[in-house]
C-alpha cells in the first residue's frame, strides 16, 4: 500500500507567491501572498529550484490556487 | 534516514492495511456513487466526487471512510489497498494519513467493502488561518483491489472539508 501525502516544497511565482506550496500527484497549491499580477496570468514558476510552467486555477469555495505543473527541460 | 525521507515527502510510505471494524461513524463516511455527476468542484478534485457530510476540525484525530459497495458484487470484498493519495490542498497544510499502531488504514472486516483512514494535522498548522470560515476542500484517492476473479480494481475520491469547528 502506498500512502502518499504529498509534499511541501518551495515555489516562486514572480509577483504572485513565495513560500512553501503543496505539491501532490503533479500538482501545486499555493495561496497568493505577492500581489504584483494575478496569479491567473501566471504561467511558469520555480518549484523546488526547477522551472516549471503553471496555469494556476482558483478554488471556487477556497483560498487555495492549484496548478498542474511541468518541469521546463 | 528512510523515515526522515518520508517525513519530508522525499518518497511515499508503503505499508500494509489490516482488516479491522470501521469506527467511522455514519457522518463521516461518505459512499461510492455509480454514475459520478460532472460537476466542477476545485481546482484537482475530481468532478462530482462525493463529500464526507461532517467536516474535519484541524485538532480533531478521527477516523473516516469510504463506502465501495455500490461498485461492488454481492459476494465480492475488498482484498488490498493499493493506494491512498492527499491533494496538494492538503500537504500545503501539513495534513496527513496516520500510519501509527492502531490508527493505519483499515479494511472493513466484516462486510469487506469500506476503507478507513485516521487524518491528522501536523500541529504548527492546527492554527493556519486557511482553515477559519469555510475552511479548505481537499481530496483524498483510494485505490483498492477486490478479491474478484478477475480481480478489479477501483480507484475514487472524496472530499473532506476542514475547517475550524
Amino acid at each position: 500500500m502506498i500512502v502518499d501525502c504529498g509534499s511541501r516544497l518551495r515555489l516562486d511565482i514572480d509577483g504572485v507567491f513565495s513560500g512553501t506550496a503543496g505539491v501532490a500527484d503533479g500538482r501545486v497549491s499555493f495561496v497568493p501572498n505577492r500581489f504584483g499580477k494575478s496569479p491567473a496570468q501566471a504561467r511558469a514558476g520555480v518549484l523546488d529550484g526547477v522551472a516549471v510552467t503553471l496555469a494556476p486555477v482558483k478554488d471556487a469555495t477556497g483560498p487555495f490556487w492549484t496548478s498542474r505543473y511541468e518541469v521546463l527541460s | 534516514m528512510l523515515p526522515l525521507m518520508i517525513a519530508a515527502g522525499v518518497i511515499a510510505a508503503q505499508a500494509e492495511p489490516a482488516a479491522g471494524e470501521i469506527v467511522a461513524s455514519a457522518d463521516c463516511t461518505v459512499t461510492a456513487v455509480t454514475r459520478q455527476a460532472e460537476v466542477a468542484i476545485a481546482a484537482g478534485i475530481p468532478q462530482g466526487a462525493p463529500t464526507w457530510p461532517q467536516p474535519y476540525d484541524p485538532g480533531d484525530h478521527v477516523p473516516y471512510a469510504f463506502d465501495f459497495a455500490p461498485l461492488m458484487a454481492e459476494d465480492e470484498r475488498i482484498a488490498s489497498i493499493a493506494a491512498i493519495r492527499l491533494g496538494s490542498q492538503a500537504a500545503a497544510l501539513g495534513i496527513a494519513v496516520d500510519q501509527a499502531a492502531g490508527y493505519a488504514p483499515t479494511i472493513d472486516v466484516d462486510g469487506g467493502r469500506k476503507v478507513q483512514v485516521w487524518l491528522l494535522v501536523s500541529a504548527p498548522y492546527q492554527g493556519d488561518g486557511q482553515f477559519d470560515a469555510g475552511g479548505v476542500r481537499m481530496v483524498v484517492t483510494f485505490q483498492v483491489v477486490t478479491d474478484a476473479l478477475p480481480p478489479k480494481r477501483f480507484e475514487r475520491s472524496a472530499v473532506l472539508v476542514v475547517r475550524q469547528l
